[in-house]
């Protein structure tokens, strides 16, 4: 039965500590006479809508973020035409990618076909479900949230070995086996980074995790597990320089060569959100996530706090995009090299800086 | 140079059926297909170890087999003839050698009668610039004397002689006249010939049951494998011994062999992508590389995968195909497949006057057009004896230079690509679109120039073109700086560069690679500075040169190249200044007939040395025109760079190799 305390709820039952606006909102529904089971079923129906709702518009922000910032990074203009600075572009997308026909191959596995877009989308969607925004802004709050974080992250890689099989394609093939080689090598230094940064905080809960900084970033004390983490998170979400899912040059597109239309959609989403959840995560592990640099005068707190969650994780964004628009491709052995070789070392040593502060502070 | 070869052959070589022929301006040594092997293996010892191409020529009642050899070492180069007796003498061919005689009556038709006032003085014949007999051919025509238009064949039209007649005769507008009637008569003459022709070949089949038999030279030569290929595509010469005498630009199933003069030209062919995929399907299978190569030497047992990568993908810049063995990540087997592009430049320029095949060399390597134009140009004039302004010659120099920056840079860029750096590309382009405003105010256009003619080049460089000129070398050296920080060095650049993709010395001899790709090997050799062509001998440039041989060393060659090409373009700017402004084309006639003969020169292309090789029967159309590209022969060296490379790689070599595949398969 002890174990059973590391969750302090089930994926239902969440939001024990205070101050939730899950809490919120269900006491508000209770003091207007609805019944208890009720009202929590639609605050949590609501709590979704809204969720699917913020996951939309984050992938929006991103693509044209992305587009924006590699544009300038690139002396050129990007999107122009589509709304004042292009900002309708995003949405011009989503509107291509709803109404272009759906074209599957003939070759290909039909259930595993259709559910890997499914497979790879919802387990990113799940890890947006459990990044607290600030302490009142927070969907899930688990116990082992950073746990089921990086469980959850690495589905979606299995999502992406059966697209790339059930396709029925020689790239996609390649890309699919990649995929899982890579998914591999990244995640162990990424979960022993993440096991220093436990050591310190004393808790997976997400939420204690930042309280646990709110005088020194871990940052600090861990900038060996930070850069170790970036670089693992940036290889996790097969960006540049470590895109050899994806590379265009080889593969044209990797896995998803063979999905059009909204089921392109699903991993297009999926890859975007990703890139925001890993930037968030890192904000949460080092950089003290919504604990600011200074206070900000009249703002209430709740809204401080929240610009401060998402400044740095923006920069964050910032920085990977900016790192897609300088880097050449690394070689995939040269991926698996740098991941086995290299980082589990230094995520070791991080592991042993982590187990000196804890046992000398 | 060769004459003495030639008896050196004779003496110590002990090759005694062997003759010399002149031809226009070059000098064959004439083999016969017994001492052939063994005449080439002396020649390679004597330091002529690249060949440069093997190509034939249909000469009616026998097929000549050309090979050119070149030295490295001697700068110098030889061309080797074959010669194969037909079995059927076609007819025709001596009806097309009858004179063309003009009467008096047939210019008095056009409307020129002035002649009647000449004074028989010979001033105009002292003027004249391509010394025509001008004072005969007037005299002639005064005593009612039939004329032959080849004492007028070089005529300029210049107008010069009528400027100091003292009588003011037209004679100008005389020569038009006949010039017209000559055309005219040439072209009734070809039409007969033509519908004679095709009334033979029609009853002939459309392929040819010659069977025309050469040895091999692929196990001297390396290059004369695709080579080789290409001349028993075109003329279905077999080269005996070869391994894999096949067809390489044409698709598998084509009837007959079109360079041949009995090709039916008006006759279509039904050959779709999928006919053809479906006959060269078993040409590489997994199978069959299983049974010729075996299991063995592969470190770990998975199953090997067939790949095919192209002709339409992303990196492979244009519609290259290559086929495939890999295992895992690993690539084992790599075949090139050529020809999507190829549109038969050499068999439309057979039909096309000398002045029309400019734009055609513009489409072959459709990112250094000017570079194209050159040795066309340039052979053009040495078969005519032509003497170039000055100023013309400096202006080629100055556009081939800022277009072999243009190319270079769309290769670095594009490579970038290759490797996954998208931004180089977009910084590349900006400085590639000052280039291209350059030739637009020059030539009015921006990819197919149509620029240089013969005799010189089109249009001057005026003020505000140079200042265009100027600007863009002030500003250009900065922007190396920038790329050499962004991209040279990053170290995962480095670590995709260095190392990979080695071509040694010695094989990059022995394939026929040339221009950049060469150079990174450690072969100083550049046509530029060891053979140099029009201006070349007075600018002063340095030849990058790294020994290598990896893509990092060829990536160092075409950047410094560009740093060097700034140079000569500085200096001929400045060189310009103190050439008189205007006299940019030398006095050419119109219609171009050049005399029998063929030629051959060739230029430092962006990609390497291109060549042009003519061969002329006295008629305003090329009677055979080759052109030596620099992609095919390096292209052809691919396999050889692949081998134990990851399929990233394979990508990021045939970048290096900058292939166009309009200069490839032509």
């Amino acid at each position: 039965m002890e174990t059973l305390n590391l969750f302090q709820g089930n994926a239902i039952d969440v939001g024990i500590k205070t101050g939730n606006a899950i809490d919120v909102g269900i006491k508000t529904l209770q003091n207007f006479g609805i019944q208890e089971n009720l009202s929590s079923l639609l605050v949590y129906t609501g709590a979704g809508i809204i969720l699917f709702v913020v996951a939309a518009v984050l992938v929006l922000l991103l693509t044209y973020l992305e587009r924006k910032i590699l544009a300038d990074v690139q002396i050129r203009l990007g999107p122009m035409v589509a709304g004042p600075h292009g900002i309708l572009q995003p949405l011009a997308d989503v509107m291509k990618l709803i109404f272009k026909e759906d074209i599957k191959p003939k070759n290909r596995d039909k259930l595993l076909y259709f559910i890997s877009p499914i497979l790879v989308f919802i387990p990113v969607l799940l890890t947006l479900v459990l990044i607290p925004f600030n302490e009142f802004l927070s969907f899930a709050n688990v116990g082992v949230g950073l746990l089921l974080l990086i469980a959850f992250g690495s589905i979606s890689s299995l999502g992406m070995v059966i697209a790339g099989y059930g396709s029925g394609n020689k790239y996609s093939l390649i890309s699919s086996m990649r995929s899982a080689a890579q998914m591999m090598a990244y995640e162990i230094p990424m979960l022993i980074v993440a096991l220093s940064v436990v050591v310190l905080a004393g808790s997976m809960n997400m939420i204690d995790i930042v309280n646990a900084q709110q005088n020194l970033w871990f940052a600090i004390p861990l900038l060996l597990g930070l850069f170790v983490f970036f670089v693992a998170t940036i290889a996790e979400m097969s960006r540049v320089p470590f895109d050899t899912i994806e590379a265009e040059s080889e593969l044209i597109a990797g896995f998803h060569i063979e999905y059009s239309g909204m089921r392109f959609a699903f991993f297009y989403l999926a890859e975007y959100l990703e890139l925001f959840v890993g930037s968030a995560l890192i904000t949460l592990l080092f950089l003290g996530g919504w604990n600011g640099l200074f206070d900000i005068p009249v703002v209430p707190e709740a809204i401080s706090e929240l610009f401060w969650f998402l400044a740095k994780t923006f920069t964050l964004v910032y920085i990977a995009i900016w790192l897609r628009g300088t880097l050449p491709r690394f070689r995939i052995d040269q991926v698996l090299n740098l991941g086995w070789k290299y980082l589990i070392f230094l995520a070791l040593i991080n592991l042993a800086i982590a187990g000196i502060i804890a046992y000398v502070f | 140079m060769i004459d003495e070869i030639f008896t050196e052959i004779k003496d110590n070589a002990g090759i005694k059926e062997i003759a010399l022929e002149e031809d226009g301006a070059l000098k064959y040594i004439v083999a016969n297909d017994k001492n052939l092997q063994p005449l080439v293996k002396f020649l390679k010892e004597k330091g002529y170890e690249h060949l440069s191409f093997v190509t034939a020529v249909d000469k009616l009642n026998e097929l000549e087999v050309v090979y050119l050899l070149h030295s490295y070492t001697q700068k110098n180069f030889i061309p080797l003839k074959i010669k194969l007796n037909k079995n059927k003498p076609k007819t025709g061919e001596t009806k097309s050698e009858t004179e063309i005689l003009i009467s008096p009556t047939e210019i008095i038709a056009e409307g020129i009668n002035d002649y009647g006032l000449c004074l028989g003085c010979g001033l105009c014949n002292k003027v004249c610039v391509n010394s025509v007999d001008v004072k005969s051919v007037i005299l002639g025509l005064k005593q009612n004397k039939n004329i032959n238009p080849k004492q007028i064949s070089n005529c300029a039209i210049c107008g010069l002689c009528q400027e100091k007649c003292p009588k003011k005769i037209k004679i100008l507008e005389l020569f038009k006249a006949i010039n017209k009637i000559k055309i005219n008569k040439i072209k009734t003459l070809e039409q007969n010939t033509e519908t004679e022709k095709k009334t033979e070949t029609e009853t002939e089949k459309i392929s040819s049951d010659e069977n025309f038999a050469v040895p091999t030279l692929t196990e001297i030569f390396r290059s004369a494998g695709w080579h080789e290929r290409e001349t028993f595509d075109m003329f279905g010469i077999n080269f005996e011994g070869h391994k894999n005498l096949r067809r390489i630009l044409l698709p598998a199933e084509f009837k007959g062999y079109p360079l041949l003069k009995s090709y039916p030209c008006n006759k279509e062919q039904e050959i779709s992508l999928s006919s053809d995929f479906e006959a060269t399907k078993d040409e590489l299978t997994v199978d069959k590389f299983i049974e010729s190569e075996g299991q063995e030497g592969r470190t770990y047992q998975t199953k090997i995968m067939h790949l095919n990568v192209g002709p339409h993908h992303p990196s492979t810049h244009g519609v290259l195909r290559l086929r495939m063995i890999i295992d895992g990540e690993r690539m084992i087997k790599i075949e090139p497949v050529i020809g999507y592009l190829h549109r038969g430049i050499e068999k439309v320029c057979e039909s096309l006057n000398y002045n029309q095949i400019v734009p055609y060399m513009d489409r072959l390597d459709y990112v250094a057009s000017m570079l194209n134009e050159f040795p066309y140009v340039l052979a053009m004039e040495k078969l005519m004896n032509i003497e170039i302004p000055e100023r013309a010659q400096i202006i080629r120099v100055i556009v081939a230079e800022l277009n072999r920056i243009a190319s270079h840079i769309i290769w670095f860029t594009t490579w970038c690509m290759d490797l996954g750096a998208t931004t180089p590309f977009f910084y590349g382009f900006n400085d590639r679109e000052k280039i291209l405003e350059i030739f637009e105010d020059v030539s009015r256009a921006r990819m197919m120039f149509n620029y240089m003619c013969v005799g010189g080049v089109k249009k001057d460089i005026n003020e505000s073109i140079a200042k265009k000129i100027y600007k863009f070398i002030d500003m250009m050296p900065a922007h190396m700086k920038e790329y050499h920080n962004l991209i040279t060095g990053n170290e995962i650049f480095l670590a995709r560069t260095k190392n990979i993709g080695i071509l040694k010395k010695e094989d990059a001899i022995n394939f026929g690679v040339t221009g950049p790709m060469l150079r990174a090997s450690g072969v100083n050799y550049d046509v530029r500075k060891d053979e140099p062509y029009s201006m070349y001998a007075q600018f002063k440039f340095n030849v990058p040169v790294f020994n290598e041989g990896d893509n990092f060393s060829r990536y160092m060659v075409r950047m410094n190249e560009i740093e060097e090409s700034l140079k000569i373009i500085k200096q001929g700017m400045d060189m310009l200044n103190s050439v008189k402004e205007g006299e940019i084309i030398a006095k050419v006639p119109r219609m171009i007939i050049p005399p029998k003969g063929s030629v051959y020169e060739k230029i430092e292309h962006a990609k390497g040395e291109m060549g042009i090789f003519i061969v002329s029967d006295g008629k305003p159309k090329p009677y055979r025109l080759k052109i030596r590209s620099p992609s095919f022969s390096n292209l052809s060296a691919l396999p050889k760079m692949c081998e134990n490379n990851y399929v990233a790689d394979v990508v990021a070599i045939s970048g290096t190799i900058d292939p166009v595949m309009g200069c490839v398969d032509r």
